[in-house]
């Protein structure tokens, strides 16, 4: 074992799923940053927006972001922004100083959910078989998200692009009972090609 | 000789593709497309298996879904089922079915005795068994026992896969017949997303069985292009094989898609079964309606059928049940029936209720040679095991009595219509109220409660031409309430032979005279509810709808009466001269039909019953060979024994591992939240009882968590880590209700209170390390400076270990110098192993939760949900050292200064020691005034908490004592379930190292 700390997850274990219909892989570990501010304090939003250099989502399940964050709408005052894992401290940092006077809680979130990724044309047939988020409504495009279970885990979901492809982040004592839940429900659609 | 039954040509069924199948042991052929119950009429096989009660001998009454006679043990093994309609099963190659509730066999059944013993089975005769004499009920017991329930369950596990799926839509039409087929296309055609659900596997419904015409040609040809423009549209989704089993509020339906029950392989991947859980913004129902059977003298025998099954049998089947039929009806439409079965060669005489018959039906009756006696009633049938001869008379209506002269007709088969019942179950489930309809004698649907319609016959309308335009001209309104586009009407002009006309169908009931003795009149087939049972439970005053329902189990069974009730309640309305609608119906309850409990389960079966919550550190465990515990949905381990450890000296050894050496322990399930803001130390002296506002930055306390009743519902260790920041830590099952409890108070009651609460239970990988060489051992690991003068007991600090960043709270739930290291979770299983190694000088020693148990017993620290139940205060912990005095308000306060929480009988925290200094008290025992040889016994508490301590050498137990510090070192006595009574001796809580120099080196 050389002395540079290992990382683990239990779902590196897992076999990943490629198909023609449905997908399911692991995302490697991001910079996940619970960001925690009044809606209405101007001041705060302002100068995380300006931090930022784009606009926080306004209303449920909106997602914004550019080429180095990406920030999902949790809540009325909460977000989830995202970054990459090696510079998540970076933006912590950043951010605590910026708000340093103000009403507000920046919270390195990054191992309390792990991140896999469900995609393919039988996707949403997959997530129907146990999350009951009407997918006509919500999540109908990239850039959206939206919190809900699946089975009996609750879950985060992000839809990337308008192809169809879900990042799925669960905390992480449920993530090998999701993960083993979506394989089983992926079974059909990957015989089904055979 | 195969298929004797079978027509020479007609059906629908494929007679190029024969299908083998075994009924009671014995082979038969049936074709593709037949049914069970098809395939045994082709057969020449009316005799399908014995009634509930009586063991009469029972056929096929229906072609549905609403069948109470023929239903049989489908399958083999682990896939055998019971009570399975036969008139639902599609045949499939191999197919194997027995009959039910008979024995050794259904032509020879030891239980038809019943049906002679009759008399000692009048309705109600299993409550009668409780009530006297009181001492007979275990006999009865055992038989009766013995004799409940139909079928068999299958012993062995079921092998099948069962899915679930959520839907939505704008409207869920539920019937495929030509109600619902029409409205589907209204709605399609407008653009609306439409799910159109039917239980057979094919659509069209009624109208498959009967000829019409559709603008003058034939209608079987237009419903074919109806279906296939359906089919075409894409924002049409259409289920068939699947019934809709749940109408729950705000247009939630469940229904119950069979997948591959009629496959003859099983797939391995395709389920068995798909639960659908619908949402919908709309609801059309269009379910139809059943036939109403008649009510007379021994109507129950095979060979006796609805005039509708018989017709759904002979046209859709090319099956005719009998050459030589009566057609016994109350109505014109059953007319059809007669014609056909003349037509594919038939002998068929008429048995009609009625004085006076439309002239056209008359007419072809004379022209078919069909013998109709007017105003007869069928009064007695004869048959052992099929009806041969029926026996009939003159019926007086104005005297509600027989007249003149019975008269005998040979017959092989009997059909039966009374008039049609809409299918208002599902209706009703939605709150629908009904209304009895005197023109046609059913329950029809009144008061609409949900965004719904209902059409057809469902809705009481049974003529073709107004249903064509109705229902079509429904699917558009619907789909234009919803603001979708009108499309333009059309307008079909439908025609059967025989038009249905609302004043056609005679209210004939079983008329009180008409009850003959010595025969039973069968209101309720699968129950064996005879019209004499309703009578009784009448006498007896079982009079209210419900009362009679359970009284008499009209109704109930896997039909739930779908052809019973009605009659139950027109004889009921009959009996007290009442109208229908003043005796009511009883409550129609979801499942609409029997539904299999593995498609309620879905795939929460197996490893995915439930989640499983896992550490970071799990996999360590697993390799390591931990025992587990189940705390909630967490698997933390219990014990690591070694060799061939038991529990018992896995845990001494554990235990005193760490009272010497070095323990280590998996913490991460405790709850954890991240208190962030300027009002959080404010927020802190509310919901806990002590004070915080002088915590200083780097400091550790622990709180108890009170309700607003005083009462101690969690606890836990906070810290500050900076001027406005704090990390709480909760029991591990209570993280998730302490959250909610922390923002409830936020969101509803301190709005102005500045403070976010994020759960951050999982970000954090828990280490704790317990023991004497805990310090010396961390120092090697770390760069922060661990000595007693920089970081004392009830300290934070922040630093690296094992080059992992990590806080470390110096704090202890063992009385050990302890400290509890978190790193981020994906170092988790990093760092231990790094400990585990680095350990081994102090022989670190991995423990469970039964050791924590222990050594924080040894302590007298308390679990909260083991030595507390929620109905105790901090005071009867002996913890009002953790009470504020002088705060203003916390949550709990107002309840220290009720009576009842000052008394100073209240139940207190104690310690006992046994006086054998060798019992291990169970935990929960009672603790009394005096140990008598039996219960009741005076009790004066019980315990809560009780081991072995390897540290002392002897049992240690903590209990709730009434008055119990007064009580201090007098005796108890603790009786057990064994007999033994044990005496105890009250102590301290605080069994080793009373000072607390231990966690404080």
């Amino acid at each position: 074992m050389s002395n540079q700390p290992q990382f683990f997850s239990p779902l590196t274990q897992k076999e990943k799923i490629a198909s023609d219909n449905i997908s399911l892989e692991l995302i490697d570990f991001l910079g996940k940053i619970n960001v925690r501010l009044k809606e209405d304090d101007v001041q705060a939003r302002d100068a995380v927006e300006k931090y930022l250099t784009y606009s926080l989502p306004k209303s449920a399940g909106e997602v914004t972001g550019n080429n180095e964050t990406r920030v999902l709408w949790l809540g009325p005052n909460e977000y989830l922004l995202l970054s990459e894992d090696e510079k998540k401290d970076n933006v912590i940092n950043g951010l605590r100083e910026i708000l340093s006077d103000l009403f507000c809680a920046i919270i390195d979130v990054s191992d309390y959910y792990l991140t896999m990724r469900l995609s393919g044309p039988k996707s949403i047939e997959v997530l129907t078989k146990a999350c009951p988020l009407n997918f006509d409504q919500y999540l109908t495009k990239g850039n959206s998200c939206a919190q809900s279970y699946i089975s009996k885990a609750t879950v985060l979901i992000d839809r990337l692009s308008d192809d169809l492809v879900f990042d799925i982040s669960v905390r992480w004592s449920f993530a090998d009972y999701l993960w083993d839940w979506l394989a089983d429900s992926s079974n059909e659609f990957i015989f089904s090609e055979k | 000789m195969s298929n004797q039954n079978r027509t020479i040509y007609g059906g629908k069924v494929n007679r190029e593709k024969p299908i083998n199948f075994v009924f009671n042991g014995k082979s038969y052929i049936g074709y593709q497309g037949d049914t069970l119950a098809s395939a045994l009429l082709a057969n020449d096989v009316h005799l399908i298996g014995r009634s509930f009660k009586y063991h009469r001998a029972r056929g096929i009454l229906t072609a549905g879904s609403e069948e109470p006679n023929a239903i049989v043990q489908l399958g083999l093994g682990a896939r055998t089922e019971p009570n399975i309609r036969a008139t639902e099963v599609e045949l499939y190659e191999g197919l194997e079915a027995s009959s039910q509730n008979c024995w050794p066999s259904v032509n020879f059944d030891i239980g038809a005795m019943n049906n002679f013993l009759s008399r000692i089975f009048p309705a109600g005769f299993y409550y009668k068994t409780f009530k006297w004499p009181p001492s007979m009920w275990l006999f009865y017991e055992h038989f009766i026992r013995k004799a409940a329930g139909l079928g068999q369950s299958p012993t062995a596990k079921n092998p099948d896969r069962y899915e679930q799926k959520f839907y939505y839509t704008d409207i869920t039409i539920v019937g495929g017949g030509i109600s619902g087929l029409l409205a589907a296309l209204g709605a399609g055609r407008s653009g609306c997303k439409v799910l159109l659900i039917d239980e057979n596997p094919e659509l069209g419904g009624y109208l498959l069985d009967y000829n019409f015409s559709i603008n003058e040609k034939d209608g079987k040809k237009w419903l074919k292009k109806i279906i296939e423009e359906l089919d075409g549209l894409a924002n049409v989704t259409i289920l068939k094989r699947t019934t809709a089993m749940g109408y729950y509020d705000y247009n939630y339906l469940t229904a119950l898609e069979k997948v591959t029950n009629h496959h003859v392989e099983f797939s391995n991947t395709l389920p068995r079964e798909r639960y659908w859980r619908i949402r919908s913004k709309k609801v059309i129902l269009a379910q139809g309606a059943f036939e109403r059977p008649l009510v007379f003298a021994d109507n129950d025998r095979p060979g006796i059928m609805m005039a509708s099954a018989g017709q759904k049998y002979l046209s859709r089947y090319g099956v005719l049940p009998g050459k030589s039929v009566v057609l016994f009806t109350n109505n014109d439409h059953a007319y059809l029936t007669a014609f056909e079965f003349v037509e594919k060669g038939a002998k068929v005489t008429v048995v009609d209720t009625r004085d006076l018959l439309n002239a056209r039906i008359s007419e072809k009756c004379k022209l078919l040679n069909i013998k109709v006696f007017k105003s007869y009633s069928v009064i007695k049938t004869y048959g052992d095991k099929k009806v041969n001869r029926i026996e009939i008379q003159q019926v007086d209506k104005n005297q509600n009595q027989l007249t003149g002269e019975v008269e005998n007709i040979h017959t092989d088969c009997v059909l039966m219509s009374g008039g049609w019942n809409p299918a208002v179950q599902l209706f009703s489930q939605s709150r629908g109220k009904l209304k009895y309809d005197l023109k046609i004698n059913t329950f029809v649907p009144d008061k609409i409660i949900e965004n719904q319609k209902i059409i057809g016959s469902n809705n009481g309308q049974f003529n073709l031409q107004e249903n064509l335009n109705e229902s079509f001209e429904a699917g558009i309104a619907a789909a234009n309430e919803l603001n979708f586009n009108s499309v333009e009407k059309v307008n079909w002009t439908g025609k059967e032979e025989i038009e249905f006309t609302h004043s056609d169908v005679e209210p004939y009931m079983l008329g009180k005279k008409k009850v003959t003795k010595g025969s039973k009149h069968f209101i309720d087939f699968q129950n064996d509810v005879t019209a004499a049972d309703i009578f009784l439970a009448q006498r007896e005053g079982y009079i209210s709808v419900e009362h009679t329902k359970r009284y008499t189990t009209t109704g109930m069974g896997t039909d739930q009466g779908k052809t019973s009730n009605v009659n139950a309640l027109a004889l009921m309305s009959h009996i007290h001269n009442k109208p229908v609608d003043e005796i009511g119906h009883t409550t129609f309850r979801p499942p609409y039909a029997p539904q299999t409990i593995g498609a309620i389960a879905g795939r929460s079966v197996d490893k995915l019953f439930d989640p499983v919550r896992k550490t970071s550190i799990h996999e360590w465990h697993v390799e390591n060979k931990a025992v587990f515990e189940d705390v909630g949905q967490w698997k933390r381990p219990y014990y690591f024994p070694q060799n061939k450890e038991d529990i018992h000296q896995a845990v001494k050894r554990e235990c005193l591992a760490v009272r010497n050496s070095l323990g280590i322990l998996d913490a991460s399930t405790l709850g954890k939240i991240d208190l962030q803001g300027p009002d959080a130390a404010k927020f802190l002296n509310m919901i806990y009882t002590n004070a915080w506002s002088k915590l200083e930055i780097g400091s550790c306390r622990y709180g108890l968590m009170c309700n607003e009743h005083g009462m101690i519902f969690d606890d836990g260790v906070t810290s500050r880590l900076g001027e406005n920041h704090y990390h709480m830590t909760t029991t591990t099952g209570g993280a998730a209700r302490v959250m909610s409890w922390l923002e409830e108070f936020l969101q509803t009651e301190w709005l102005d209170m500045k403070v976010f609460c994020t759960s951050v239970t999982e970000q954090w990988a828990v280490l704790s390390i317990s023991g004497p060489n805990s310090r010396k051992f961390l120092e090697d690991l770390t760069n922060i400076d661990l000595s007693k003068e920089n970081f004392p007991f009830m300290k934070f600090r922040e630093g690296e270990v094992c080059g992992v960043k990590a806080r470390i709270f110096r704090i202890s739930f063992t009385g050990e110098l302890s400290y509890e290291v978190n790193v981020p979770a994906r170092y988790g299983r990093y760092v231990w192993e790094k400990f585990m190694e680095h350990g081994k000088k102090y022989n670190i020693t991995p423990y469970g939760t039964e050791t924590m148990h222990v050594l924080r017993a040894e302590k007298g620290f308390i679990i909260v949900g083991q030595d507390t139940d929620g109905s105790v205060t901090p005071s009867d912990m002996n913890m009002d050292w953790i009470v504020s005095k002088k705060k203003e308000d916390f949550l709990g306060k107002r309840s220290y200064t009720r009576s009842d929480t000052v008394r100073h009988d209240r139940k207190k925290f104690v310690g006992l020691l046994v006086n054998d200094k060798k019992t291990i008290l169970p935990e929960g025992s009672h603790i009394v005034e005096k140990a008598l040889k039996q219960p009741p016994m005076k009790m004066l508490g019980h315990i809560t908490s009780s081991y072995y301590s390897p540290t002392l050498g002897y049992p240690i137990a903590l209990a709730m004592l009434k008055d119990g510090i007064s009580k201090m070192g007098e005796q108890v006595v603790v009786p057990l379930m064994n007999g033994k009574i044990i005496e105890a001796t009250v102590t301290d809580t605080i069994f080793y190292d009373k000072e607390g120099k231990r966690n404080n080196e």
